[in-house]
């Protein structure tokens, strides 16, 4: 009936502060226990579901709606994988129910825009709030589990090896789900332009 | 369906340099690819292109407030209380008060 570790870490590593495994008891899981869930990962899950719609009313919607649905789902986690990554789990499941019933049509015309690699000072690519519509409704295009990986790594700006201490992954499945995640977004964007 | 699982499945050593190419776009905002010229170069090129969107865009999202983590928390708590009307969060609600609540210091 100890902390567990709920997220472990790599041997010989140690992750940055916004990466430290969360430290949950597993049981009771009773309104202690949900609540100290809700501290630890609210940031995370907001911040996800901003990530996969437009307005911050909706995520607000889905953020409540993903931890009502935790809540009673609780006893279902078995604690043998990621807590974070359950219940980002679950934020996906709610904004996809959210999604559902609009129509989710990409139409992007920046990616074949986007010339070589620019340093700090050009700043990047720019984007307009369509074209951030669209990368919106490719990213809920993919697995829940390469959206964790692309939201944490782009999103939250973790290394790999933070990324995987979250998940409860390995390094190298971090990098090949990242891979399969560029390869699968690139494909939608493609598919949405020629679709113009 | 076998060959969209081949074709997404990175050769060995890809994945790490694409890696190592997207830790470069995280910290400088640029990217070098210590690849040569050809297929690899070519395919890593256009996946990066693609996490520059990703970057891009992540620029534009708002963190949450400590206030809506306060609101939605007493919404929550609110409605797993009293699960009769919980049919729909009505997160924005102020009722409530008297629910446990978080540290929210601790993350």
């Amino acid at each position: 009936m100890g902390t567990v570790t709920v997220e472990g870490t790599r041997t010989g590593w140690q992750p940055p502060a916004t990466a430290r495994a969360l430290q949950i008891d597993q049981e009771p899981r009773d309104e202690a226990w949900f609540a100290n869930l809700y501290s630890q990962t609210f940031d995370t899950v907001y911040h996800f579901a901003r990530t996969l719609v437009r307005d911050h009313d909706t995520a607000e919607d889905i953020v409540a709606d993903t931890y009502l649905r935790a809540w009673r789902a609780r006893s279902s986690f078995s604690g043998q994988g990621s807590l974070l990554s359950w219940v980002m789990a679950i934020t996906h499941n709610c904004a996809m129910d959210h999604l559902r019933s609009r129509r989710l049509n990409i139409s992007l015309d920046l990616f074949d825009s986007i010339g070589d690699p620019e340093g700090p000072e050009t700043g990047g690519p720019s984007i307009t709030e369509a074209d951030a519509e669209a990368i919106r409704l490719a990213i809920t295009r993919l697995t829940p589990e390469q959206q964790q990986v692309i939201f944490l790594r782009f999103y939250q700006e973790l290394p790999h090896e933070a990324v995987a201490a979250k998940l409860g992954k390995s390094p190298t499945a971090i990098r090949q789900i990242q891979f399969r995640a560029l390869v699968r977004l690139r494909k939608l964007l493609h598919e949405g332009t020629r679709g113009r | 369906m076998r060959a969209l699982v081949a074709a997404e499945t990175p050769r060995p050593g890809l994945d790490v340099e694409l890696d190592r190419c997207v830790d470069q776009l995280l910290t400088t905002g640029g990217w070098e690819i210590r690849l040569r010229p050809g297929m690899e170069r070519a395919e890593l090129e256009s996946l990066m292109r693609v996490a520059a969107l990703l970057r891009a865009l992540s620029q534009f999202i708002a963190r949450p407030r400590p206030s809506q983590k306060d609101r939605i928390w007493m919404s929550v708590s609110n409605s797993f209380r009293r699960p009769w009307s919980a049919a729909v969060v009505r997160h924005r609600g102020r009722s409530g008060r008297t629910c446990a609540r978080p540290h929210f210091g601790s993350v």
